[in-house]
């Protein structure tokens, strides 16, 4: 029997994400806010994603320390600006850039690699040279390019660059001085603190993610076996920030991003390169538990059953820069029963939390947009596989190894 | 037949058990525990323990200090495995007591008795790296399925490994869960064992940790309201002097693992209730022969290859 994504919607409020009679009970736990100048999320000024001051470094700022900035303040970026004492932004240092930093100073050495920039700095590095951010920051692939908006913008103007993939926006006052970042996380979160204040966003809240066909099975997996040199290689060549790492059935079992190169770049810590990337997993988690003094999941995910509000408060909540999609459980197996940890899944052939697909941020701005603009396609019972959604986003990917793509 | 005091005596010098033995101590401990409903009644006087994370040597500190089984009443409130290098003997011994004193120790599931958490912090590794193979790691793991989810001593004070659920006003809906399997990240036996109670709040939000939920005050004064209850007892978070107090004496958090990974240098404690109800918090600090931190750099980079990098980052 062909194995199909037809799956009916939940009935049972047991399986409904948040666990009470309704997204909308739930929502109504908290007032709406009464501050805000609109109730039309679209037209409110971008001045209400302000948060804190944004750092930007100088040319001659050295690696090190730019690097020590960018890890110590869980910033994703750092503008660098043309000259001292100018408002211009020349290039932008993020993790991309360190992480093929690192690469350039181990001598992974790639034929690829071909640029003269890469073979002076790499003979830079040889000579003892002391390097910049600067020099560094056009090492990364696939960067986004540095963008500003004017302060006069407002949320549905963010929204429409947000939509096409485009990470973060700098905000800028008629002068060109930036005045603050705006960004993917931002956004999404500034709307679901305040989503009461939207009314016409209500109706998306409780669509299942698998009314909304949202998400894309356009991500690269990992085996836990493999190293993690070989992750941060793949991730540098492929220009894709982050990677699921799977078991040899792709069952989820985390995910390593260029961010966690932070985790590498003590020269004593180096040696984690030569680990397989499910013993990075445990680094990584375990690291982020003791900080926290709480543990966290291994992994962010949501089902084909979660709501699109549970999607966002899950992001919200994790902080996190996408959700796995994955198989979730069917109904339990008696008591006492088989001694096998797997459960069958719904679907012939699926297996609990196996790796369905990613949902980003991109991916829910770009439905919230389409929900406002009212092209988001009625909820219809989908067959055949599962497919991307945003068929607007001009940000495609590189193909990639194709015995790890799902 | 099982000397179950001679296979104590065994594992609290550290022996490695063999693999066939804990396939059978897995064994007899599922029959006991599948008797047990998913809240068991308990009566003081009780001491409760928290999260204890492999740290054996302060496992063996607790007996000292709160007594020993049987002659004190244990419940222990889950992550029993995991962060600590000790965590197989911890979860043998534990096993071991609840078989040999079935009414004077009870165990809680916590948030780490999973098959998924394991293999990310660590209980999978130590498996493997003691015995070679995942063997003993999945008969623990099976076991983990059968023990109980919540306690309530005297009627009164409400115990779990994490916290409250928005599908749960009550007691009795813990009652008819099916327990006996590996839970997801969702639903409320996965808020039982994940959830946070939070000042800031008032009500439920969904909770950093990716799993569960945060609460707040006004939530648990409808959960002690509707369920006739005193006070909600629970582990789960880390807390430096070892124990906390929340939302006016209404509920507490107790942490039984000090200096935390070798690292934190947390104190721990260990709740002691008596026959009239009154609680004491016994605030303890980590016991001697704790690894270095030496030993545990050592320890980690075991498999490292040699190479030599220049030292460009910090």
């Amino acid at each position: 029997m062909p194995h199909s994504n037809l799956t009916p919607e939940p009935t049972d409020t047991r399986r409904q994400s948040f666990g009470m009679a309704s997204v909308s009970e739930f929502l109504a736990q908290c007032p709406p806010p009464t501050n805000l100048p609109s109730n039309k999320w679209q037209d409110i000024p971008i001045r209400f994603l302000f948060d804190k001051d944004v750092a930007i470094v100088d040319p001659d700022t050295p690696i090190e320390e730019a690097s020590a900035l960018l890890i110590d303040n869980d910033l994703s970026s750092i503008p660098i600006r043309a000259a001292k004492g100018s408002d211009d932004i020349a290039r932008v240092f993020d993790y991309s850039d360190l992480t093929a930093f690192l690469l350039l100073v181990l001598h992974i050495d790639d034929a690829k690699e071909a640029t003269d920039a890469y073979r002076k700095l790499s003979q830079e590095v040889q000579n003892g040279t002391p390097i910049t951010a600067y020099q560094v920051a056009e090492l990364g692939k696939n960067k986004d390019p540095f963008m500003t908006v004017p302060a006069t913008s407002t949320l549905g103007d963010l929204a429409e660059i947000l939509a096409t993939g485009i990470r973060r926006v700098a905000v800028v006052d008629e002068n060109r001085k930036i005045l603050s970042i705006a960004s993917q996380r931002q956004l999404i979160r500034f709307l679901w603190t305040n989503v009461r204040a939207f009314p016409a966003l209500e109706p998306l809240m409780s669509r299942t993610i698998h009314s909304l066909d949202i998400g894309s099975s356009d991500f690269i997996c990992i085996n836990g076996d493999k190293k993690v040199i070989s992750a941060f290689r793949q991730m540098h060549e492929t220009g894709i920030g982050s990677l699921a790492v799977v078991d040899s059935q792709y069952r989820l079992l985390g995910n390593i991003s260029l961010v966690d190169v932070k985790y590498v770049t003590r020269s004593s810590s180096i040696y984690l390169l030569n680990r397989t990337c499910g013993h990075f997993l445990s680094v990584i988690k375990s690291e982020q538990g003791i900080r926290a003094g709480k543990d966290s999941a291994p992994a962010f995910n949501v089902y084909e059953s979660s709501t699109f509000a549970f999607t966002m408060a899950k992001v919200v909540a994790t902080q996190c820069h996408r959700l796995w999609l994955v198989q979730s459980p069917s109904c339990p197996p008696s008591p006492k029963s088989s001694n096998s940890h797997l459960m069958p899944g719904s679907n012939a052939g699926l297996k609990v939390n196996q790796l369905l697909g990613m949902i980003s941020l991109t991916d829910m701005i770009y439905v919230i947009l389409a929900q406002t603009k009212g092209t988001l396609p009625q909820p219809t019972a989908r067959i055949g596989r599962r497919g991307s959604t945003s068929s607007g986003r001009s940000h495609s990917k590189v193909s990639m190894d194709s015995s790890y793509r799902r | 037949m099982l000397d179950l005091d001679e296979l104590i005596e065994r594992i609290q010098k550290k022996e490695l058990i063999a693999e066939v033995v804990i396939a059978t101590l897995c064994s007899l401990a599922k029959e006991t525990l599948v008797q047990e409903s998913n809240t068991v009644q308990l009566s003081t006087p009780i001491t409760v323990v928290g999260d204890i994370h492999g740290q054996f040597d302060d496992l063996l500190e607790i007996f000292k200090i709160g007594g020993p089984c049987p002659y004190t009443n244990y419940l222990f409130l889950g992550d029993y495995v995991d962060r600590g290098f000790y965590s197989v003997e911890t979860i043998l011994l534990l096993i071991c007591l609840k078989l040999r004193y079935p009414q004077r120790m009870t165990l809680l599931r916590g948030n780490h008795e999973s098959r998924g958490v394991t293999q990310t912090y660590g209980f999978y590794a130590e498996c493997v790296r003691k015995y070679g193979n995942a063997n003993v790691w999945r008969h623990l793991t099976e076991l983990f399925d059968y023990l109980t989810l919540s306690a309530v001593i005297d009627g009164r004070l409400f115990c779990v490994h994490g916290g409250l659920s928005p599908s749960i006003q009550h007691v009795d809906q813990i009652l008819v869960m099916n327990r006996f399997r590996e839970f997801p990240h969702e639903g409320p036996m996965a808020d039982l064992m994940w959830s946070d109670p939070d000042p800031s709040i008032q009500e439920f939000a969904l909770s950093p940790r990716g799993a569960g939920y945060s609460f707040g005050e006004r939530i648990v004064d409808k959960f002690l309201h509707s369920n006739k209850l005193d006070h909600i007892l629970r582990a789960h978070q880390l807390c430096s002097e070892g124990y906390q107090v929340l939302f006016d004496d209404k509920l507490s958090t107790i942490w039984s693992a000090p200096n935390y990974c070798y690292r934190c240098a947390n104190l721990a404690s260990i709740l002691q209730i008596e026959t009239d109800q009154s609680r004491f918090f016994n605030v303890f600090d980590a016991a001697p022969n704790q690894p270095t931190l030496g030993e545990i750099l050592k320890y980690q980079q075991s498999m490292a290859s040699s190479q030599s990098i220049a030292e460009y980052f910090l």
